[in-house]
Order: C-alpha cells, then sequence, then structure tokens
C-alpha cells in the first residue's frame, strides 16, 4: 500500500512540474503585456520588461521561476495588487475559496444523501419523482442563475443573509454562496445516491438481512449506504475540485475574494505570475483530491486494495 | 477493523475541513452606509475594479487615482469645472515667456507631523521619472515639457538635472522648454504628487502596500484594504483645509457584478454603484440616476497601408454612413454621446473661456445621401466594390457597436462589404501595433484636459499612430501650435488646433470618430459634491451628506 502511495505521490509530483512547463509556455504565447498596451511607448515597455526581468530567455525565466517556487516565492503581481507577493495574494483568496467550496461540499452531499435515499426507498412514487426534477433542475440550471435568484429573494426580498461577502462576518455573508454552489453537488449525488441505493437493495446480501427482520432504518443505515458510498466517494473528489474551480461566478456575483475570480482577472490583465499561481494551484487541489480519493477507494473497498497489491 | 476504517475516513474528512477553516485575519468593512447616528456621515461607494496601487507613482487605473486623489494633495486641484485652483501651492508665478513657473507652497503637513515640502515635490518627480522605477506615467514629465525630462527619462542625465527645484523650503521651481497651457490643471493629477523621502526611504519595498506603510497630506486618511474586498478612508484631521470636508468616512467596497452591486444599492448598502447599459432602461427614471461623460473616446482607426482605405472618397463615403446618433442612443444606451470630432466634449476650455467642442462644432456628419454619392466616386477610382475587415473588441459593446457599424456602412455604400473581426482586447492592441489591421474600433483616453492629447495621436512617427496616418498640412498646423512660435500665444495656439481637427476629420477623414463614453450610475440623492472630470480623476473629496 505505501509503495502504492509513494509511485502516486511521485506521478503527481511530475504531472505538476509539467503542468508548470504547459502554463509557462501558454503565457508565452499570450498576446500583449501585463502593462498598459494602450499607452506605452516602446521604450517604457522594455524598461517595464527589464524591470521585471520578462526580457530573460524563456528556459531562464522558467527555471528562476520554478526555483523561487520550492521557496514559496510566487512572484510578484504586475497588475490586479501591484507588486505585491503573488504568494500572499493567493494564500488569502485560497482559504476563502476552500472555505466556501467544503461548506458547498458538505452541505451538498449531506442533502444529496438524504435526497437520494428517500427517492430510492420510495422508488417509483411521487416523492421519487419529486427528488429526480429537483436534480434535474440542480444538474441543469447554471450556478450564476440560481446564485442571482438567490441574491434577489432571500438575500435583497427577504434579507434573511447579507448578499456580499464580508470578511468581517464569514459565516453569515458565506451562507449564500455556499447554498448556490451546493446545488451542483446535491443534485448529483442525490441521482448517483438513488440509482446505488436501488441496486443495493436489490442485491442478495440485503434482502437476506431483510428477511431476518432487521428493521428497515437499521438495514439502509448498516447495510445499504455503506456499499453505496464506494462510487459515490469517487465523484465526490472530481465534485470538490469542481467546486473550487467553477466557483468563479459565483465568487463575482457575492463579491466574494476567491481563488476563481483572481484568476479570471489575471488572465484578462495577463498578470503573468498571479495566473501561474491560482492555475497551479487549482492543478495542484485537482491532484491531490484524486489521490486522497484513491486512498479511500482503497480503504473503504478491501477488493481495490487487493487487486492493487497483486498487481 | 470495520470501526478503525471508518474512523481513519472520517478523521481523514475532519482534518481536511478544520484544517481549512481557519481564515486569515482580515480588516472587516463595516457595514452599509449612511450615518451612524452621531452625525458621522458615511458614504459607500461600489467600484468594478479592485485598488490596484497606493503608490502614486506606478498606478495606471482610474479606480487607484481615486483613491490616491483622497489621501493626497498635490500643488493643485480641479474645481468642478475642470479649472485647477490652489492646493498645497497657495499661490504661483509665472514668467513673461510661461516657462518658469514658481510655486509657493502652503503650511501643509503629512500625517506623521512632518511638514509637506517643495522637496517633497523635487523628490517625487524624480523617482516618478527614475528609471529604476519604471512608471507607466513617467512620460507625462516629458508632456509637460519639463526641462531634460526626455534626457533624464533615457538615464542620459543624473535626476537632479530635472527641471523642477526646490528654492527653499516653501518654493518650488518648474522649469519648461516651452509654455504648457495645461499645466496647472493636470498638477492635479496624482502622477505630480508629492512623496516624503526619509518615509519612504524607510518603509523599503514595503512602501504603500498597507495603511500603515503610508502617510498621508490630503483630506483622508487610509484604514483599512482588504485586496480583492474594500477599502476604506477616514477623515484626516491634520489635513491643512480639514474643515472644508463634510464626510467622515469613504467606504469604497469591490463588486464585478452590477446586479449585485445594484441589490445593495436598493437595500439601502451602498451609495454610488455604476450601471451596465442594460440596466439603464430600467433605472433612468429613478430619483439618483446620473448620467456622466467620460473621456474616452471611441473611433474608427484606419490603416493607411491599406490600398482601398488610401483613397479619400472611400474614407468620406465610411464618414458619413455612420449613424453616430443611433449608436449613442439606441445601441449603448448608457448615457454615450455621438462624436463630433476627434475631440471630446467637456475635456478642454481655450483661452477664451469656451469649452473647445462649442468652438469647433460638429465635423462629423450622418448623411446616407452623401454616403453613397462618395461610396460611387469611390468604386470609380477603385474599379471595384469594397470589401472591408473591422477589428473590434469582443466586449458586449463593442459587439453592438461593430455589428450597428457594418449595417450602417453596407446599407449607405451600397456594394460594400464589411467584415467582423472580434478580438480580445490585449490581441486586437498587439494587432494593430504591428499594423495587422484595416478598420479598428479603437479608443483613446486623454492624459490631460488638452486636445493636445488626442491630436498628438496622428502625427508622423507617433507611436500610437497605428494607421501610418500622414498629412503635410496637419503636421503642419499641429507642430506650428506646440512648438512653433505660436505656442506662446494661447489663443493663436488654440486656433491652430481648431483648424487641425477640421484637416483630420473633415477635410481627409483621416480617422473617423464614433461616440464618447458615457457612464450611467445611481447615487443616493443624499449625496452630493462627487465630481466627475473626464479628463482628469474623479474627485470624492468634496462629498457632502445630508
Amino acid at each position: 500500500m505505501s509503495k502504492y502511495i509513494l509511485k502516486r505521490i511521485l506521478i503527481s509530483l511530475a504531472t505538476l512540474f509539467v503542468i508548470l512547463f504547459v502554463l509557462f509556455l501558454m503565457l508565452e504565447f499570450m498576446p500583449g503585456s501585463p502593462f498598459n498596451d494602450e499607452k506605452l511607448t516602446e521604450a517604457q515597455r522594455i524598461l517595464l520588461n527589464a524591470k521585471y526581468g520578462l526580457d530573460q530567455p524563456f528556459f531562464v525565466r522558467f527555471f528562476n521561476y520554478a526555483g523561487n517556487m520550492l521557496k514559496g516565492d510566487f512572484g510578484v503581481s504586475y497588475v490586479i495588487n501591484k507588486n505585491f507577493a503573488v504568494t500572499s495574494m493567493v494564500v488569502d483568496r485560497f482559504f476563502v475559496t476552500i472555505r466556501i467550496g467544503l461548506q458547498a461540499m458538505i452541505l451538498g452531499s449531506i442533502v444529496g444523501l438524504v435526497l437520494g435515499i428517500i427517492a430510492a426507498i420510495k422508488h417509483n412514487t411521487w416523492v421519487d419523482t419529486l427528488c429526480s426534477v429537483i436534480s434535474i433542475i440542480g444538474v441543469s440550471v447554471p450556478s450564476y442563475v440560481f446564485a442571482l435568484a438567490l441574491a434577489y429573494y432571500v438575500g435583497f426580498k427577504m434579507g434573511l443573509f447579507p448578499i456580499l461577502y464580508n470578511p468581517a462576518i464569514p459565516e453569515q455573508s458565506s451562507v449564500l454562496p455556499t447554498i448556490a454552489l451546493s446545488l451542483f453537488t446535491i443534485a448529483n449525488v442525490a441521482r448517483f445516491t438513488r440509482s446505488e441505493m436501488i441496486d443495493v437493495l436489490g442485491s442478495d446480501y440485503v434482502q437476506l438481512a431483510q428477511s431476518k427482520g432487521i428493521k428497515e432504518w437499521k438495514l439502509i443505515i448498516k447495510h445499504a449506504l455503506r456499499n453505496t458510498l464506494i462510487p459515490i466517494i469517487t465523484v465526490m473528489g472530481p465534485l470538490l475540485v469542481g467546486l473550487l474551480t467553477g466557483s468563479m461566478v459565483v465568487e463575482k456575483i457575492f463579491g466574494i475574494p476567491g481563488l476563481g475570480s483572481l484568476m479570471v482577472l489575471a488572465i484578462q490583465n495577463n498578470d503573468y505570475n498571479v495566473v501561474i499561481a491560482c492555475a497551479f494551484i487549482y492543478s495542484a487541489l485537482y491532484i491531490f483530491t484524486m489521490l486522497i480519493v484513491d486512498i479511500l477507494y482503497g480503504v473503504i473497498d478491501p477488493r481495490i486494495r487487493v487487486a492493487k497489491k497483486g498487481a | 477493523m470495520k470501526k478503525l476504517k471508518l474512523l481513519i475516513v472520517s478523521t481523514l474528512v475532519f482534518a481536511l475541513v478544520a484544517g481549512c477553516s481557519s481564515k486569515p485575519a482580515t480588516n472587516g468593512g463595516t457595514e452599509g452606509g449612511n450615518t451612524d447616528g452621531t452625525g458621522n456621515s458615511k458614504v459607500v461607494v461600489a467600484t468594478d475594479t479592485d485598488l490596484s496601487t497606493m503608490d502614486h507613482h506606478l498606478a495606471t487605473d482610474g479606480t487607484s487615482f481615486i483613491a490616491q486623489t483622497l489621501v493626497f494633495s498635490g500643488l493643485t486641484e480641479l474645481d468642478e469645472n475642470n479649472m485647477p485652483i490652489p492646493e498645497i501651492a497657495e499661490s504661483w508665478d509665472i514668467n513673461e515667456d510661461g516657462t518658469v513657473y514658481t510655486f509657493h507652497l502652503a503650511d501643509a503637513k503629512w500625517s506623521n507631523g512632518t511638514p509637506v515640502t517643495a522637496n517633497d515635490f523635487v523628490y517625487g518627480w524624480q523617482r516618478l521619472i527614475d528609471q529604476a522605477t519604471a512608471s507607466e506615467y513617467a512620460f507625462i514629465l516629458s508632456t509637460i515639457t519639463l526641462k531634460n525630462a526626455d534626457a533624464v527619462a533615457a538615464g542620459e542625465l543624473p535626476l537632479e538635472e530635472l527641471g523642477v527645484k526646490a528654492l527653499d523650503d516653501k518654493t518650488l521651481e518648474v522649469t519648461l522648454d516651452a509654455p504648457c497651457d495645461f499645466l496647472l490643471g493636470l498638477l492635479a493629477f496624482p502622477s505630480f504628487f508629492p512623496l516624503n523621502q526619509e518615509y519612504y526611504e524607510a518603509q523599503g519595498d514595503q512602501y504603500a502596500k498597507t495603511p500603515q506603510n503610508m502617510i498621508y497630506n490630503g483630506p483622508y486618511l487610509m484604514t483599512a484594504w482588504t485586496p480583492g474586498n474594500s477599502y476604506a478612508f477616514t477623515k484626516n484631521n491634520d489635513y491643512f483645509k480639514a474643515d472644508t470636508i463634510d464626510v467622515n468616512d469613504i467606504d469604497f467596497k469591490f463588486i464585478q457584478d452590477t446586479q449585485s452591486a445594484m441589490l445593495e444599492y436598493q437595500s439601502g448598502n451602498l451609495d454610488v454603484v455604476k450601471l451596465s447599459g442594460e440596466m439603464v432602461d430600467a433605472y433612468k427614471d429613478q430619483e439618483g440616476f446620473t448620467n456622466r461623460l467620460q473621456g474616452y473616446l471611441w473611433y474608427l482607426s484606419l490603416n493607411f497601408d491599406i490600398p482601398e482605405l488610401q483613397n479619400q472618397n472611400l474614407r468620406k463615403a465610411m464618414m458619413y454612413a455612420v449613424d453616430r446618433e443611433t449608436i449613442a442612443n439606441n445601441v449603448l444606451k448608457d448615457g454615450s454621446v455621438a462624436a463630433d470630432g476627434i475631440i471630446p466634449i467637456e475635456l478642454a476650455t481655450g483661452p477664451d473661456g469656451k469649452e473647445y467642442r462649442a468652438t469647433a462644432g460638429k465635423i462629423t456628419e450622418y448623411d446616407p445621401a452623401k454616403a453613397k454619392e462618395y461610396y460611387e466616386k469611390a468604386k470609380a477610382d477603385l474599379g471595384k466594390d469594397v470589401t472591408i475587415d473591422l477589428l473590434f473588441e469582443d466586449t458586449e459593446a463593442g459587439k453592438s457597436v461593430a455589428e450597428y457599424i457594418q449595417n450602417n456602412l453596407e446599407t449607405n455604400c451600397p456594394g460594400m462589404t464589411v467584415t467582423l473581426n472580434s478580438k480580445p482586447k490585449k490581441t486586437r492592441l498587439q494587432m494593430m501595433q504591428n499594423g495587422e489591421y484595416q478598420v479598428a474600433l479603437h479608443r483613446w483616453g486623454p492624459d490631460y484636459a488638452d486636445p493636445q492629447t488626442y491630436l498628438d495621436l496622428f502625427l508622423v512617427g507617433a507611436s500610437n499612430n497605428y494607421g501610418k496616418y500622414e498629412s503635410q498640412a496637419y503636421q503642419d498646423l499641429v507642430l506650428e501650435a506646440t512648438q512653433g512660435e505660436s505656442a506662446k500665444d494661447s489663443q493663436a495656439r488654440w486656433d491652430l488646433l481648431v483648424q487641425a481637427e477640421k484637416v483630420l476629420v473633415g477635410d481627409d477623414a483621416g480617422v473617423i470618430p464614433v461616440y464618447q463614453n458615457g457612464g450611467a450610475m445611481m447615487i443616493t440623492p443624499a449625496v452630493e459634491g462627487i465630481e466627475f472630470h473626464s479628463a482628469g480623476v474623479d474627485s470624492y473629496r468634496h462629498m457632502t451628506r445630508k
């Protein structure tokens, strides 16, 4: 097991290095400069490029940057917060994004699981149909529509929660974005739970347990749910990453100083170091989450562990 | 064993959640606006771009300039009519040929108690032009023809040779190469603000990174700054004219989404909000709706390397074919106005006290019949119908305007074909710089309140003359006005600039002006006195709140 994990970690690190190189290469081909292209003269552009070391050859810049990154230095921002260390900009926003992403994940999985279980138990009744409709709406309604509707009805009309994120009161002001983000997770988890649960409920061992006279709720929680969870955990990883990376629109609507909106701004402004830092963190998150999911998968399902040992 | 595994799983999940729930310490933006009951008034402003820097020599964007204008004071400031009035400089003398300005400074203080001296200005200007600073606004010292500015900028002369000297603590002497009619107005611009050498050097590269790494000499102090979220100011009681300041606290909130911002405005949590074009119809009849003109002028830049565009008849046909009024009033609907020339409205005032456009009049004209007539001539000259490619920015406004112009040209010049070419802004600019375009919808924002900021663009060799427009008559007029004998006579200079615009836009159709940007806003009716300057920095210094 530990050999397997070590191998996976090494592959992950190599992947990250390749990603960093590709990012650098893509920015190289991005038109324009981080500076005011509309007004600058050629002489000033040369001066600015020299000041920030952008006049160096590609490989020199790449290896300098990679070397500094190992020391936790992602360079400085050229546009968004001029001359600020990107590391501090990104760290602050990272925690905000993670906070809201995880809150949405937890809310989404709990509600999704409950909906899915109810739908499975009440298979082919109106309750099931209702849950399916909610799922379909959740998957198909774009998050910004739902976010705007929440902002309008819950935030503005009812005045229950603040519309804008306020770092002074993160608990209250993150309620609306959390709900807005969780919709997609609710829908996905509910769908998976329902279909898995229906399969599991029809399986021999559940029928055996049933015939032994075990109470329904105990049967669901103890026997059926555990087996239902295995495939769901696999989709949770990508869903979590989806929440973290897909929160840009929600961040914009609720004024959240998060990583997603920062990355979009950075791309629009050619703020190279910020783009690289954000994209790199997202990639690292993705790879890390996948790694965790793989490990968890092995922990939960002994068959996989055995199979991997053999491999 | 089973329980152990479950324990591991739940511990991992818990650790992930717990590890990430710790939040960084932030300076809280306070809750929404209005008065707090003790008579202390507050105004909350929404901004759709984040504050980039408080270092006034590095700033390039309006949001940063507005914030800097709140906390720093320059030699002059602009009044509500765009005219310069004394600020740190309480008076000034100008020598006979208009090249030496002597400023007498008021008794103003920095927020650490040290007096604001002439040397603070000298040091500030030297830092602005220093190659080590690499300021994107260093050029502005050459714009005012400050003595030795070009040579110092190029590193050929030491900083001390720059034409700005402290005669004593309270007297500043500025020497120019040529008279500069717009100097006093331009001195209200943040690039010209002073910098306290001792304090700045003590801060090193931490200068202006947080409110604690700055000292102020303006009407407000910065109290909080959470990048990506908000920043706030409170009245500076040590400001030398503190008794003229009404509003105690000003908060800025960075909100990218105009719809959320409007919800906050309607909830009473925000006082000043920008509207997007499509929201104007819904709010234009409400109290608080404000339309302000911006200096940005959008025009069709023509590439003279394209043989068809060298044909004057074709250019004139295009000039007559564009229906500017409809573009401004029905397509954009955001307070934009049709461009009567290449110089925007409310940009500059002449020596006779008249607004520039009032003197220069309307040069552009929408006339389908004339468009058709000139297009027929062009077709005869060129021997074929014309197809042109129109490059524009991939924004909502850019797309709608470009599509409307396409329709105008194809309808009013029967036989002409216009292909649309949408590109992101940075790409569009790069293509224009490389001359890889035919016709482009391009904009220019003024650097100072004078027609020269636009007319210089079309001189031979000007770095922004992307289309390589070349006209001897135009060149002679502009150079005589700005560098010749007439430069010393304000009225003669003004008349020449008016003539030059007529040659460029009217006679040659060397550029096709389209519209001037407007900005629709909602401002809480209780808040008054926000000064919008189309060629300068908007001022929130003299706001009042009822």
